[in-house]
């Protein structure tokens, strides 16, 4: 489910666990953040399977970013959890007004097929997600809450 | 002339036959070819499929031998690309591991009834949880023959996994993504279906399609890679 509203308004602003990561909004980079979420994933005990959608996910909210800011920049991830298995996900991009590399503007329309895809792909993947722009500064976030183990 | 191969062992009769067959070996190399082997590799890969389906036919199964020899060849192209699977050179105890991890996988689930968290397969793998994530992060640069879809036995899959069906479930989804859908083999469109549209878990599709679940999660990665390489989104390899 998208929502509007804004990450730090939303999510996690008490959580006891938090992992920060700032890195260079290009896709060779987002390794790192896709690691980063299955690391965290994995603290907060949960499943390979969910661990594995965290990861999925995480790549789809930094690509997200990208795609509607545009040019270059640098994102900063926040990940933040609790004992109780809620792990929420800030990212944040602030462009550096230079243009992309290829010269074309990447902005995306919020009808556009990309855009659709993506909220698609987040509505399967995580239990809540949500995004906005304020202030030239892009900002999406989404939350999972830890599967619970009926069998062992 | 197969008859009369089996009967006198002619070795002039087998290279004769086998020289009348390389054509096909050409032919179904050549679907492979953009997949990061060159094409005289593949045809010799193919040519030496040729030989041993030539030397293991048996005419009197009642099966031509283009359809045997195709399924050898095949077989033997989709082998060699599972052996020479890492796309990205990764270190050989995280190729190893990454393997183990598969099986691991597959087994505690059964066993647990349930997905293990990365702790339990870092147990039974007798490794740390930072070599298992470490080895799953490498393992998406697993280029595996499942991303290939040419082998008979694959076709009528999405037929099965109902695909071609009336509808994908959600109308807009089709319309935005069909243009883009087509450049994936047809498995992994079945896989994004289910995953996205019908919101099946990646375990309840290797479960249906029988796969492994990580096999699963190799092939949405590249999939939904793919797609957003098709909508622009990115322009260098991640």
């Amino acid at each position: 489910m998208t929502s509007p509203m804004p990450a730090p308004e939303t999510v996690g602003t008490d959580s006891p666990h938090r992992v920060e990561l700032a890195l260079e909004a290009d896709a060779q980079m987002l390794f790192l953040a896709r690691m980063t979420g299955a690391a965290v994933a994995a603290r907060a005990d949960f499943d390979f399977e969910q661990v594995e959608d965290l990861r999925l996910a995480v790549d789809e909210l930094c690509i997200r970013l990208m795609s509607t800011g545009g040019g270059t920049g640098r994102i900063t991830l926040l990940f933040q959890w609790n004992d109780e298995g809620i792990l929420d996900v800030t990212g944040t991009l602030v462009p550096d007004g230079s243009p992309s590399t290829d010269g074309h503007d990447r902005r995306l329309s919020p009808a556009a097929p990309s855009v659709e895809l993506s909220e698609r792909i987040l509505d399967a993947l995580v239990d809540d997600h949500g995004g906005d722009t304020i202030g030239g500064v892009h900002k999406g976030w989404l939350r999972m809450r830890r599967r619970e183990r009926s069998a062992s | 002339m197969f008859v009369e191969l089996a009967r006198t062992g002619d070795a002039g009769l087998r290279s004769e036959l086998i020289e009348a067959h390389i054509g096909l070996a050409e032919h179904l190399a050549r679907r492979f070819v953009y997949r990061g082997e060159s094409y005289d590799d593949l045809v010799q890969v193919a040519s030496i499929a040729v030989i041993k389906a030539v030397d293991r036919f048996d005419p009197d199964r009642g099966v031509e031998f283009t359809t045997f020899a195709t399924t050898t060849i095949l077989g033997e192209l989709k082998r060699h690309f599972r052996d020479k699977g890492w796309a990205i050179r990764a270190p050989r105890r995280l190729q190893e591991l990454y393997l183990h991890l598969n099986q691991s996988v597959a087994s505690l689930s059964q066993e647990l009834r349930r997905s293990p968290t990365i702790a339990e397969l870092a147990a039974d793998t007798g490794t740390t949880e930072e070599q298992v994530l470490e080895a799953l992060e490498a393992g998406q640069s697993y280029r595996s023959t499942s991303l290939d879809s040419a082998g008979p036995d694959e076709q009528g899959l999405g037929s099965r996994l109902g695909v071609e069906a009336e509808g994908m479930g959600v109308a807009e989804w089709r319309t935005v993504l069909e243009p883009h859908l087509q450049a994936l083999p047809e498995r992994e469109q079945a896989i994004l279906r289910l995953r996205f549209v019908d919101g099946l878990t990646q375990s309840e599709i290797a479960a249906q399609i029988g796969l492994s679940q990580m096999h699963v999660s190799r092939l949405l990665v590249h999939s939904l890679k793919t797609l957003r390489e098709s909508f622009g989104d990115l322009d260098e390899e991640s």
